[in-house]
């Protein structure tokens, strides 16, 4: 309790001797200004009881195995990326796919030149063979079926739109497995 | 388990291996409980914060040193959670102790003498009374008088400054007296 009659400067002190955060030197000037002055007793009687009575305090104790619960919350979520990783590797196959199916299929159904026959395969095997001669190629090609869609635009939708619907399907195929993988979260 | 037992375990915790954490878990978690118990008073709770202390020092336990004592480090960051915890749900109420809440499995029962039930009672009135501290009382009496931290240490972990420990300690410690002094006259 707060007493009165004691300074702040002597509750601080009283405070510091009980903790043992004096130094030797304080601690014996403070030890004898107790034993000299009875204010000071009285307040370290009273003190030194709520230190005692702290001391006897029992320990709070655990009645079940926290370990478990623990080490269930430490195994490893899916993190973000390895999520990402799959989801680009589908979206680089579909790529990759489409381009393949569409190239030719496009380069069949478009007038592009009167001497291409439909699959020309030697070409293909040739172009793939020599990547300059790849890119050339396509993109000569494609720049063809650009100009033929303008021209015949019936024709292109007809060949495009099915297109879109297969990269649709894909893209939602991915989004339902993001769906699924991305864990939930608390 | 000795201290070299501990330290294998520590480095195998430390490179991943839950399993040795969990084994630390094991050796810690009353302790930790015990910190958790004493500041929020509500065993579930204690239980919940224990955990979260325990899985929060796995993620930092890459960067811990183990030069140092890992008891302490624990109980730190359970000290701190809970202290958060007390901070963001400021309550004037106090929990109060079930026949659950008997600390030592002692308590209760027709075979008490007389005197044990004295002392219970006590006690349950010091506990009431460190519950019914605000927070940043309630931390700094836990640190000094339970985990025995000395008022610099206890400034560190806090980040206040020297005398503000002492002026808390102090009036906490008055705010304890005056409410256990009507059972001790």
């Amino acid at each position: 309790m707060n007493d009165p009659q004691l300074t702040l400067e002597d509750e601080l002190l009283l405070q510091a001797y009980l903790d043992g955060e004096l130094s030797p030197l304080e601690s014996d000037q403070f030890a004898a200004r107790l034993a000299a002055e009875p204010t000071l007793t009285a307040a370290y009687s009273q003190w030194r009881g709520l230190w005692a009575e702290f001391d006897s305090l029992p320990e709070p104790q655990l009645t079940r195995d926290l370990s478990d619960a623990v080490l269930r919350r430490l195994l490893p979520q899916a993190p973000l990326i390895p999520v990402w990783r799959p989801l680009l590797l589908t979206q680089a196959a579909a790529a990759v796919l489409l381009a393949l199916l569409a190239w030719p299929l496009l380069a069949a159904l478009s007038p592009i030149s009167p001497d291409w026959t439909w699959p020309d395969w030697a070409i293909l095997i040739q172009s793939w063979q020599t990547a300059a001669g790849l890119w050339q190629l396509t993109l000569n090609r494609w720049a063809a079926v650009w100009q033929s869609a303008f021209e015949a635009q019936p024709l292109s939708l007809s060949l495009l739109l099915p297109l879109a619907a297969l990269a649709a399907v894909m893209w939602l195929i991915q989004v339902g497995y993001l769906w699924r993988a991305t864990p939930a979260r608390r | 388990m000795d201290s070299s037992a501990e330290q294998e375990l520590l480095a195998q915790a430390q490179r991943g291996d839950r399993q040795a954490y969990g084994a630390l878990v094991g050796r810690y978690q009353q302790s930790l409980f015990a910190v958790c118990y004493r500041l929020l008073g509500q065993r579930q709770d204690a239980e919940d914060a224990a955990q979260e202390a325990f899985v929060r020092g796995f993620r930092s336990l890459a960067g811990f040193d183990r030069q140092r004592p890992l008891g302490p480090w624990l109980r730190q960051i359970a000290t701190n959670i809970c202290y958060d915890l007390l901070r963001e749900r400021p309550s004037t109420t106090v929990p109060l102790l079930d026949e659950h809440d008997s600390f030592d499995g002692r308590s209760g029962g027709w075979r008490e003498t007389e005197q044990a039930q004295i002392v219970r009672e006590r006690q349950q009135q010091l506990w009431q009374a460190i519950r019914a501290l605000p927070p940043h009382y309630r931390v700094v009496i836990e640190m000094r008088h339970f985990q025995e931290l000395s008022y610099g240490e206890i400034a560190e972990r806090l980040n206040l400054p020297l005398n503000t420990v002492k002026s808390h300690l102090l009036r906490a410690r008055r705010l304890l007296l005056e409410r256990l002094a009507p059972e001790s006259e």
